[in-house]
């Protein structure tokens, strides 16, 4: 166990535009750790270099307090897990995991135990005899991951595990190796391009975006207080309505894109007045948009009139995909409801939920916490 | 009817074909008088020739050196090449491609032209009429080199990553991952080496003067085209059967090796 420390990591490829670019981040002893981001962000390199399969351009890697930019793979302790899965097609299952082990020395009645144990942990103790050619997608996955338990490493590195599986073994998988995690108490660094298993399973989340850092944070203060357009957009799901428009003043500050208009707090008056007649984008999440009427109990100072393109009804909520002049807005409603489409719904929004970002660079504008 | 068409066409070629081999099979087992014409149908079927060959060459000792030259050459192919094939596919330095691209150049020169250089190298080592002249210029080559590079790149990256983490050196890499994965390829360059190898007539015949190391081929071309065959037709076709069979042999031995990673490696 051990935490892990990047200073100023950079990637360099032969075309000499960084794939990863001044990666900073002090992952800590037992924490697991996602990094999110779209694909070709840099994930995977991250996690390679973290690996030793990949060389660091410049910066600095610690695992525990050592420095191992120059150290191989074998010898940093580290265990990864491969999106394909890389078992060695020519070994049994045993032999899969025994391999490492085999390659350490250990005596065959350790090798015996401990793959054992994480078969038995893993639930794949009848598969041991058989070739990975003759496994489903999901035992190949467990096989990968007794591979990497059975060495005990002090790091856990996945990349995108779970992206082969189907939908529904994936989130029995996540949930898996999730208590993989509290039960072996190790620091685990996961990489995925799904914020939904970021979300699910991380301690904290780095976003990434075209290899620089977005954000890292805790799931929900990520969801909540997005540090920029991307993230807000790139986390939670339906995204984020973002809605580009200006500050006006008219009695007061007002957001104003196209119909749209939105009288400000008082708050966001002194955050925003800076930024009069300058483009903003507005954002909320779809749950933070009521019916008008209704009884939703929060303030909420904005209405908007909007129109019904699509309805969702999921059972438990309802999915509404409205315009309002040229902008497009989708809505979470908690119950059933009667709205059809082309209904002309009106709408309020929870201003304590609403978030601002600069059009031109993405950063969010609000309050120093 | 089409198929019957079909079939006897192929059935007509394979005669066509095979139809020498047989003949010349069937002239070794009769008297010397007798070959003569296309038929194959032995009057008499005698092994006299094969005892004239056996009496008046070391065909044994030849057989056993031909044996040891090519096996050493073929494990050494199979072995160096595979290392280089590995290096030029699956590492990263500098100057990598340049060096594949002369491997496949080498693969344009006729060997004659540096027959001469090779041998006058032979020379100046000292390995004229010895085994090392046989075996070490042979040790590796350019089409090994080629079909096991090529191999190597349809193998996962992830794989060889994978083997990096649980704590394989390169080369352990190639002998434990790489080469229980490549089997086809493996006994591909392991048979067309062995089997050019074995028959190779020329550079024998430049460095081995010693009956006593010659190859088979080598003596079998010189018993036949010196004198020593005195001209008898079925006891030089005798020593050529005896030339060609273990080829044959470790042909249909690895034969569905041999047309499967043929086809492969797409060299066809
Ligand atoms: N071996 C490589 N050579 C050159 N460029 C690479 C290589 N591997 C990755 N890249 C580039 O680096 C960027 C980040 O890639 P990667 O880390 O694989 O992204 P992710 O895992 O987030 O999808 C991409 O633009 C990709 O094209
Ligand atoms: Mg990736």
């Amino acid at each position: 166990m051990a935490k892990v420390t990047l200073k100023n990591v950079h990637k360099y490829y032969d075309d000499n535009v960084a794939a990863v670019d001044n990666f900073n981040a002090e992952i800590a002893d037992r924490e697991f750790l996602v990094l999110v981001g779209p694909s070709g962000c840099g994930k995977s390199t991250t996690l390679r270099m973290i690996a030793g399969l990949e060389e660091i351009s410049s910066g600095e890697l610690y695992i525990g307090e050592k420095l191992v930019n120059d150290i191989r793979p074998k010898d940093r302790d580290i265990a990864m897990v491969f999106q394909n899965y890389a078992l060695y097609p020519h070994m049994t299952v045993f032999e899969n995991m025994a391999f490492g082990l085999k390659l350490r020395k250990f005596s065959k009645d350790e090798i015996n135990t401990r793959v054992q144990d994480a078969a038995a942990l893993l639930d794949i103790s009848a598969l041991l005899n058989r070739k990975p050619k003759a496994l489903s997608g999901g035992q190949r996955q467990r096989v990968a991951v007794g591979r990497a338990i059975v060495r005990n490493p002090q790091v856990f590195l996945f990349d995108e595990p779970l992206s082969n599986l189907d939908a529904k073994l994936r989130v029995q998988t996540r949930a898996e190796i999730s208590k993989l995690h509290s039960r072996l108490q190790t620091t685990m660094i996961y990489v995925t391009h799904d914020q939904v298993e970021a979300m699910t399973m991380g301690d904290r989340i780095v976003v990434m975006k075209d290899g620089l850092i977005q954000q890292v944070d805790t799931p929900m203060n990520l969801y909540d207080y997005p540090d920029n357009q991307f993230v807000a957009g790139f986390i939670g799901n339906p995204a984020m309505n973002l809605i580009a428009g200006k500050i006006v003043r008219d009695n007061g500050l007002f957001f104003q894109a196209g119909t749209l208009r939105i009288q400000l707090t008082q708050n966001q008056e002194k955050l925003l007045s800076k930024y009069l007649d300058k483009e903003m984008t507005f954002g909320i999440r779809p749950e933070d948009i009521y019916e008008a009427g209704t009884n939703h109990g929060v303030e909420a100072r904005a209405e908007a009139p909007l129109t019904v393109e699509v309805v969702e009804p999921m059972g438990n909520e309802t999915f509404l995909y409205t315009t309002t002049g040229a902008d497009s807005l989708t809505v979470r409603l908690r119950t059933g409801s009667s709205i059809k489409v082309n209904d002309q719904v009106a709408v309020v929004f929870d201003l304590s939920k609403i978030h601002f970002f600069e059009t031109d660079t993405g950063n969010a504008v609000r309050a120093a916490a | 009817m089409k198929k019957l068409q079909q079939y006897s066409l192929l059935v007509f070629w394979t005669v066509l074909f095979i139809y020498p081999f047989l003949w010349m099979l069937s002239a070794t087992l009769r008297p010397e008088r007798e070959i003569k014409g296309f038929g194959i149908w032995p009057s008499e079927v005698s092994l006299y020739n094969y005892a004239q060959v056996f009496e008046k060459i070391p065909i044994l000792r030849a057989f056993l050196n031909s044996i040891f030259v090519a096996l050493v050459v073929t494990v050494a192919v199979v072995v160096f090449c595979s290392m280089i094939g590995y290096a030029l596919s699956r590492l990263h330095f500098r100057g990598r491609d340049a060096i594949f691209y002369i491997v496949l150049f080498t693969m344009m020169i006729p060997f004659q032209i540096i027959l001469i250089p090779l041998y006058i190298l032979m020379v100046k080592f000292g390995w004229v009429n010895s085994y090392l002249a046989l075996i070490v210029p042979w040790m590796v080559s350019a089409l090994g080199i080629v079909l096991f590079r090529q191999y190597f790149q349809s193998i996962p990256k992830d794989l060889l990553e994978a083997a990096r983490i649980d704590g394989c050196n390169e080369v352990q890499i190639i002998f434990r991952i790489i080469w229980p994965n490549s089997i086809p390829t493996l006994i591909t360059v392991g048979i067309l080496t062995f089997m050019t190898t074995w028959n190779e007539v020329l550079w024998p015949l430049i460095v081995i003067r010693d009956t006593h190391l010659m190859t088979m081929p080598q003596l079998v071309t010189i018993f036949a085209v010196g004198g020593q065959a005195e001209n008898q037709l079925g006891v030089q076709l005798a020593a050529a059967t005896l030339l060609a069979l273990p080829v044959i042999v470790a042909y249909a031995f690895f034969q569905k090796y041999f047309i499967e990673s043929m086809a492969t490696t797409g060299l066809k």
